[in-house]
């Protein structure tokens, strides 16, 4: 019988080993005994220490707190619209829709102007049907963004480019600290299931 | 029969399944029943009363907030102390491990559970020299080591529900127990028990 497997048996038991065969090695091997001796020494103080549980009326004040705070968990969550940090947020989504707007307002006049103009007529001349400038087709830029996103348009030759930025570090911080305790909750699942 | 001795026979799948459906007392049962396992893992985990209260009691309300998420797959219990060894775990990375120094405990935290065991002051100064010396060696092993042994010599959790929590096999599990084990004999060598 090795000492390892006697240690081992002794730390994990898995009644692989024959009582009799591990009681035996351990009166004859001074090194497995003295890891015996402080196995037992090593549950002496866990037990000693070990922390006392509620009382029944420690449990009573803790359940009414729970339940209370469990209450409140299904209320109906209105107040999360009037948690810190999401007026800034809407303040965000409005300063970004405004800032989409004006820029596609200018893209669009820029290219009105650039529009050919209608031909000059003479004096004298009998006016042609007048020519109605082609414009290129108006360009309408339907942008989806979050409160978390900030979206830029780029104007380019190829017509205006869309682009959704996450999580800008403007708003990481005031993002990290609105998170729910759901949120917080899943996050956990998520790290504990990996 | 009184409801709540009704209560205390039922099995947990059978409390899990009746609180989802509602039924507030069978989740107090399961809260009353757990509270004090959560505890002392927390405890062991995190080396101070009040801050092992304060996880317990707030992955006992998320706990029961989310019990639509238990997937039945393990046990109640099993579930719960994973989701309070992560807790403890992230609120232990936050904080460090304070201290536990001076007479603190053996006066009794501020709101703490530990009855005055003994009349005898000085074996409750010995009880806490004990208490401190092992939450120092506990400090030394690895996290891994920590919360493996934890749940095996606190909790009381089998090698295959360690390994459920742990997401590890089971050869795994008892490595880490023998390891965590013979680390800990090694620190607390010379040390008396009560």
């Amino acid at each position: 019988m090795r000492c390892d497997d006697v240690t081992r048996e002794l730390a994990t038991p898995s009644g692989d080993l024959d009582p009799a065969d591990l009681a035996g090695h351990l009166a004859s091997c001074a090194s497995c005994a003295g890891w015996a001796s402080r196995a037992s020494d090593l549950d002496r103080i866990w037990e000693a220490t070990r922390p006392a549980e509620p009382s029944a009326d420690a449990l009573d004040a803790l359940w009414a707190h729970a339940s209370a705070a469990l209450d409140a968990r299904t209320a109906p969550a209105t107040l999360r619209f009037e948690a810190p940090g999401r007026p800034r947020r809407r303040a965000a989504l409005a300063f970004a829709l405004a800032s989409a707007a004006a820029v596609l307002f200018a893209a669009s006049a820029l290219f009105r102007d650039r529009a050919p103009d209608a031909p000059k007529v003479a004096d004298n001349q009998v006016a042609s049907p007048p020519v109605r400038a082609t414009a290129p087709p108006p360009s309408v830029v339907k942008v989806n963004v979050d409160v978390d996103q900030i979206a830029i348009v780029r104007i380019g030759e190829g017509g205006p480019r869309v682009e959704i930025l996450d999580e800008t570090p403007l708003f990481a911080s005031s993002s990290l600290a609105d998170d729910t305790p759901h949120d917080r909750f899943n996050a956990w699942e998520s790290m504990a299931s990996r | 029969m009184p409801e709540a001795t009704i209560r205390a026979m039922e099995t947990d799948e059978a409390l899990v399944r009746l609180a989802r459906e509602g039924d507030r007392s069978a989740m107090e049962e399961l809260f009353r029943r757990h509270w004090g396992v959560a505890y002392r893992v927390a405890y062991r985990l995190l080396g101070h009363d009040q801050d092992a209260q304060d996880a317990t009691q707030e992955c006992m309300i998320k706990a029961m907030a989310h019990l639509g998420d238990f997937d039945g797959r393990s046990g109640f219990r099993t579930w719960l102390l994973r989701i309070v060894t992560n807790a403890a775990f992230d609120a232990g990375r936050r904080r460090k491990r304070r201290a536990t120094v001076g007479l603190g405990s053996a006066e009794g935290d501020a709101g703490g559970f530990e009855p005055a065991r003994e009349d005898d002051p000085a074996r409750n100064l010995r009880r806490q020299d004990l208490r401190n010396t092992l939450d120092t060696a506990l400090d030394k092993i690895p996290p891994k080591l920590r919360k493996t042994f934890v749940l095996f010599a606190e909790a009381g959790l089998t090698y295959a529900e360690i390994a459920e929590v742990q997401q590890v096999p089971i050869g795994t599990v008892m490595s880490r127990i023998y390891n965590a084990r013979t680390k800990l004999q090694s620190y607390l060598d010379g040390v008396e028990g009560l």
